[in-house]
């Protein structure tokens, strides 16, 4: 009982966060970065920031995780990081040759008021980025938004620096896939491609944070977007964003830079969710959707349907980033689940509370929604209204254990699994492994507490 | 069963009382055709009625919000012996859904008779029917729901509709006042399900 002072009664708080719901900008700043082809992300801060986001990736992945730091000291928490990123922006091209550097603040760096591009422009004044080299910035102060603000701020970052608009269109689709995982981001790869539609992801970190091992470390494995590619987002057809609080800026931004129109739409989470994805692929490609798409889906409804009975009005605690929470409490209602504690960490706003509440609207049971909750209410909705299925990163087993309720792994950060790396959640096929693990916590838990007359060979 | 019955009258005098135990029209006639066997025990006929208005107060409430949900969808039944499929169409009746298909592996000529006679006219009632068959008149009369044994599960689901499954081996009970409850259940998750709105012949 490792959270056995977690209360039942529920008293109001208003400047008081136990146990966050989140992390801090850096974190999804970095992760957006390495979704860069060749790109060194950088933390303008102190040592510990960096080597605490670099770990929690690390953890995450289970992948090598390269970043630099402007090591602060006492004396540059002072006067300011310039000399700092100056050094260090010399050293790391001067040793770690990456093509260009993503640099995001952190909330020492944000507090002096550093102001990057103006040292950058010093630093390239000074000869300091070699030719064809770049270094890019987003201000990722961790007291604003979570980490999905600074994967957000890092993406826009992206067509700040690079979206060009050109002479002609291309016949290329902009995808910005949302905070998902590398699998994910290969999956929307692959049923582009299954479309025959040529795409640019950014950022893509598959093929960067799920390698193989081949006896080789790389400091800049293969994935990632290119900077060309980068270039040419401004001359695509179109941007699909997916999950409004990760891609809405970097989407509206390039549409104001480039005027490439963009659709916002809900990650491709479940069956609806894909459906609305592939729909708008269809209808700004010009293309028919592949039999083969459509056999897999198929499939999906027919695993659905043979187990219907089994997600049949079961409760549901999710934890975790609003825009995952918005298409997985989607996906949950389409099953006949019932989502009834719904929290995140992120303030992600009036309208996705009004999102959430609409999707819910159907279900039969009174239904929590909190947005900037975290993870102590989360389990004190839970011990108030128990479930039958906790739904949320790493932290949540503890919940899980001491309220003895399934659980299955979604989120960042998983640091006790793996899986989530290499098999997606999006799509079709992302869902029917989604599927799959919902039943195999459901069913074991059946299994577990069956007694002897009521085991089940057949289920 | 009945012939069993038939023959411990022949052979020991031991006289028997067709009932089923499914639905709560059945179950209640069930006990009051037991009771009423024995006249001298008026007693028994006391409690019989005891019981069945205690166990009907009981799950009514319960089976009135079900029927909310489910009056109108249509049922096909497709099962062993006719005599279940008399008392399935009575339950489905008394949750408000209509029967546009009824059959058995085993019916007689008379389980017809009577079953002509309990379904309206146009439902389709087949004998002895293979899997091509209840695909066919399934489609064609655009059944909700199927109700039949273990391996007509996954043909229900392959054409999106619903399924409740009535063979020897449950767990949950479907005979009894309970098992209507358990029966209104099932068939209410099952035709409710938003799984439906997915499958291809049922999109608009």
């Amino acid at each position: 009982m490792l959270l056995k002072h977690t209360t039942k009664e529920i008293m109001e708080r208003s400047a008081l966060t136990v146990n966050p719901a989140k992390t801090c900008q850096p974190i999804g700043a970095m992760y957006a970065a390495l979704g860069i082809h060749g790109c060194l992300p950088h933390s303008h801060g102190s040592q510990g920031c960096y080597a605490y986001h670099r770990s929690s990736l690390t953890r995450h992945y289970k992948e090598p995780v390269m970043a630099a730091t402007s090591a602060f000291t006492e004396g540059s928490s002072v006067f300011g990081g310039q000399a700092n990123l100056l050094q260090a922006i010399d050293n790391m091209f001067t040793v770690y040759k990456p093509d260009l550097i993503a640099v995001h603040t952190t909330c020492l760096s944000e507090t002096i008021g550093d102001d990057i591009p103006q040292i950058v422009n010093k630093a390239v004044a000074e000869g300091k980025v070699p030719a064809g080299k770049y270094v890019i910035h987003a201000n990722t102060p961790s007291y604003v938004g979570s980490h999905v603000t600074g994967f957000s701020n890092m993406t826009k970052a992206m067509v700040d620096y690079f979206a060009e608009t050109g002479a002609k269109k291309n016949k290329t689709i902009n995808i910005v896939p949302g905070y998902v995982e590398p699998s994910d981001m290969e999956e929307i790869r692959r049923i582009c491609d299954a479309m025959g539609i040529p795409i640019i992801m950014f950022p893509d970190t598959s093929r960067v944070l799920n390698g193989p091992l081949t006896g080789r470390f790389h400091m800049y494995p293969a994935g990632g977007v290119t900077i060309p590619e980068l270039r040419q987002t401004g001359q695509s057809m179109g941007t699909v964003a997916l999950g409004n609080l990760a891609s809405t800026a970097a989407a509206f931004a390039l549409d104001a830079k480039c005027k490439v129109p963009y659709k916002l739409l809900d990650l491709p989470i479940g069956l609806h969710g894909t459906d609305m994805f592939i729909d708008i692929l269809r209808n700004i490609a010009g293309v028919n959707v592949p039999d083969s798409l459509t056999f897999e889906r198929g499939q999906m409804v027919d695993i659905i349907s043979d187990m219907h009975q089994y997600f049949y009005g079961k409760k549901v605690g999710l934890v975790g980033d609003p825009d995952q929470l918005l298409a997985l409490t989607k996906f949950l209602v389409s099953l006949d689940m019932c989502p009834i504690h719904i929290v995140t960490g992120t303030p992600a706003g009036k309208k996705f509370t009004a999102e959430l509440r609409e999707a819910t609207k159907e279900v039969p049971c009174d239904v929590n929604i909190k947005v900037e909750g975290d993870m102590y209410l989360f389990h004190q909705l839970v011990k108030n209204d128990p479930v039958d299925l906790l739904i949320g990163n790493s932290y949540v087993k503890y919940i899980a254990k001491d309220e003895d309720i399934p659980f299955i792994r979604h989120g960042f950060p998983i640091f006790d699994r793996i899986g989530h790396s290499y098999l997606p959640t999006v799509g079709y096929r992302g869902g029917i492994l989604f599927l799959e693990k919902i039943l195999n916590a459901l069913m074991d838990r059946q299994d577990r507490d069956a007694t002897d007359i009521n085991m089940e060979l057949v289920m | 069963m009945t012939g069993l019955a038939e023959t411990m009258k022949e052979k020991y005098g031991i006289p028997f009382i067709r009932v089923s135990y499914f639905g709560i029209e059945d179950m209640a006639k069930a006990l009051y055709d037991v009771a009423g066997h024995f006249k001298e025990q008026p007693e028994i006929m006391e409690k019989a009625r005891e019981l069945v208005r205690s166990e009907v107060t009981r799950i009514y409430p319960e089976l009135q919000k079900i029927k909310a949900r489910v009056c109108g969808k249509r049922a096909a039944i497709y099962v062993g012996g006719a005599f279940k499929a008399f008392s399935l169409i009575k339950a489905l009746r008394y949750l408000g859904m209509e029967v546009v298909l009824a059959g058995s592996q085993t019916g007689n000529e008379k389980d017809y008779e009577i079953l002509r006679d309990m379904c309206n006219d146009g439902t389709i009632i087949l004998d002895d029917a293979n899997p091509l068959e209840l695909s066919k008149y399934i489609i064609e009369k655009n059944a909700d729901l199927f109700i039949g044994g273990v391996k007509e599960r996954p043909i229900a689901y392959k054409m999106g509709i619903g399924f409740c499954d009535h063979n020897h081996e449950r767990k949950t009970p479907l005979a009894g006042f309970e098992g209507m409850l358990n029966f209104a259940e099932e068939v209410c998750q099952t035709v409710t399900s938003p799984v439906w709105q997915f499958a291809p012949h049922r999109s608009p």
